[in-house]
């Protein structure tokens, strides 16, 4: 994985359909945690943090994990933890568990 | 309130139970599947003694109760509330024009019963909930969840996870679904995988009758390799389904379960 390459986040189900696009790259220098990620795909596109914000709607320093959400790397789920890491030139997934989001 | 079509066999999944024998009329009516590789008059017979309760029986709901009637599951146990709406009619394969505001559930098992009268079927005109969550999961075996909130899957899945029972969960959104199984600890928790309700859900969303009949005849088909103890289940593992672009993926879920090592086949819940 080369530096400085984008990481590649498909979205699915109800997140695909907020923002009209199955694909989003987001910049990536090194490795960083996956809750860095998150924050930043929110900051880009905020019409998401109805789905992957917090209920409380805080999402700048304390923003954890996406709920209902799988994040998938290479067929293979990535551990819901502050620990995960993503790497530049990553493609990844986040794939809806449930029925339904929007209508 | 519920109420019971046809009692052919006992319902209480944590009674010893001997495989019941196949009927003239069963092996006849089953003959086809008889045949399937590793399944056979055996698991059929494990299918006639089973109970499978489905958590509404809507677009996915109605079509694994179709399916596990049609393949001889004995006892059927179906949850839903409400009235059947016209814009049900879209995917949800047991109700009628003809019964638009009469209850769900009833629709369901009428045409049930009406297809294979050696169903048992309880009928349920409740959602599953915290409330009733523990009961219900206890009428069965195994469980199929086609619920489209999270509350209703949280509820199941602690309650069955209590119980130590397979819970299939079957979802879908507009061409997309998602099929896995949960019974651990040869899977992770639902909880591992859903830990909380995300804000701003909504229950209404766009699809296709043909897509949730799709993934309703894969968890259907998950249910009969978990009663029947063969072929290899989605234990630990997420099939994703993008009928968009008509990919299907293999997901793994945890490495730490030993989801994998069923994929020889795995034992039926069924005591015997």
């Amino acid at each position: 994985m080369a530096d400085s390459s984008p990481i590649t986040l498909e979205l699915t189900g109800a997140l695909e359909r907020v923002i009209g696009r199955s694909h989003v790259t987001l910049h990536c220098s090194q490795e960083q945690p996956a809750t860095e990620l998150f924050r930043r795909l929110l900051h880009e596109y905020p019409a998401l943090k109805l789905y992957l914000g917090r209920h409380d709607g805080d999402d700048s320093e304390r923003f954890s994990w996406p709920r209902g959400f799988l994040l998938v790397r290479d067929s293979q789920m990535l551990p819901s933890s502050p620990d995960t890491i993503v790497y530049p030139g990553d493609r990844l997934t986040l794939i809806q568990m449930i029925s339904g989001g929007v209508a | 309130m519920s109420h019971e079509i046809s009692p052919t066999v006992p319902a209480d999944s944590s009674v010893q139970r001997s495989m019941p024998e196949l009927s003239e009329e069963e092996a006849e009516t089953y003959a086809w599947q008889l045949d399937v590789r590793d399944f056979g008059v055996a698991g059929q017979a494990r299918l006639k003694a089973s109970s499978v309760l489905i958590s509404r029986v809507g677009g996915i709901g109605s079509v694994v109760a179709y399916e596990l009637a049609a393949a001889g599951v004995g006892h059927l146990i179906l949850a839903h509330a409400g009235a059947i709406q016209r814009s049900d009619l879209n995917r949800q394969l047991l109700m009628t024009a003809a019964r638009i505001g009469s209850s769900r559930v009833d629709c369901a098992a009428s045409r049930l019963q009406e297809f294979n009268p050696r169903l048992r079927i309880t009928a349920i005109p409740e959602n599953v909930g915290p409330e009733n969550a523990e009961r219900l999961v206890g009428l069965a075996d195994c469980i199929v969840d086609a619920a489209p909130l999270f509350q209703e899957r949280l509820a199941m899945n602690d309650a069955a996870a209590a119980q130590g029972k397979p819970v299939v969960e079957a979802a879908m959104f507009e061409l997309e679904a998602t099929l896995t199984v949960i019974h651990p600890p040869k899977t992770p928790g639902f909880r591992d995988l859903v830990a909380d309700v995300p804000p701003g859900w909504q229950r209404r969303f766009p699809v296709f009758g043909a897509v949730s009949g799709a993934v309703g005849c894969l968890a259907a088909l998950e249910a009969i390799k978990i009663l029947s103890g063969f072929a290899q289940p989605l234990y630990n593992k997420l099939l994703r389904i993008d009928l968009r672009a008509m990919r299907v993926e293999t997901i793994q879920l945890r490495p730490d379960c030993p989801g994998a090592e069923n994929d020889t086949g795995s034992p039926s819940p069924l005591r015997r």
